[in-house]
């Protein structure tokens, strides 16, 4: 008799073709999860530049001007938009609008440009001061 | 006839009643979210464009933006910890471990958010 742990499960991840609807909302968790993380981390950057001794502000400073730090930075900025976006999303759903499986497509769509095009003109408004 | 005692009959049944409001939270903080972000996104590339960089003194300039910020964070933790909870309950099977993460997560990020809530005000302060 197989152990309660050595069960056999149907495949899922292995055989099911990504959609637009799995795919966006693992993105929702995914970027959610990434965004917390990176508010705790902004919270603690606060902390340290208020209250931290020059060495350590010194030391913040040259890890945050790194370009891995410039690449994370970016990356929690795209999060945020398709969180925000993917989130109005769902905010319909939850209204009952937009359920449809056409309707669910284009807004899933619209988010994903979205976001893109959110991220890209936000970081040129920055970088062309 | 069913030997079973009342208790165990209702056991695993039913909600432990704090769900809907978990749900009306999470949709709540939500939407208060959509200004406050969409606000913070405008007010930060703003003063960036202005300083050329980003200290924790750039963005304490105001009480308009201070109050908006300290209650982004305050918000955008509260719902984050509401997620974060939904991400554990699907992933974590084992009950010890799942209850003691949520908590770790819920204390640390409230114990951040705090602390820098109030070096925002003392740094305006100042």
């Amino acid at each position: 008799m197989t152990n309660i742990k050595e069960r056999p499960i149907s495949p899922h991840l292995t055989i099911y073709r990504p959609q637009i609807s799995s795919m966006l909302s693992i993105m929702h968790r995914a970027t959610g999860v990434f965004l917390f993380a990176g508010l705790v981390i902004f919270c603690w950057w606060i902390i340290a530049m208020i209250y931290g001794t020059d060495e350590l502000k010194s030391c913040v400073s040259n890890m945050t001007s790194h370009i891995l730090s410039q690449i994370l930075i970016f990356s929690w900025s795209f999060s945020l938009f398709y969180h925000l976006l993917n989130g109005v999303r769902h905010l319909f759903w939850d209204m009952g609008k937009g359920m449809s499986i056409e309707s669910m497509t284009k807004s899933g769509w619209i988010v994903v440009f979205g976001s893109l095009v959110l991220t890209i003109s936000s970081w040129s408004a920055l970088l062309e001061f | 006839m069913s030997f079973k005692s009342e208790f165990s009959k209702i056991k695993s049944r039913g909600s432990s009643s704090s769900g809907v409001h978990h749900w009306w939270s999470q949709r709540f903080t939500a939407i208060c979210l959509i200004f406050l972000v969409i606000w913070f996104v405008m007010s930060l590339t703003g003063k960036i464009s202005q300083f050329g960089g980003v200290t924790p003194h750039i963005l304490v300039r105001d009480p308009i933006d201070i109050i908006s910020l300290i209650l982004l964070i305050l918000v955008a933790i509260h719902h984050a910890n509401l997620g974060i909870q939904v991400v554990f309950e699907d992933y974590v099977s084992c009950k010890c471990l799942r209850v003691a993460m949520i908590v770790a997560v819920k204390i640390i990020s409230y114990a951040s958010a705090f602390a820098a809530v109030f070096g925002l005000i003392e740094l305006y302060l100042s």
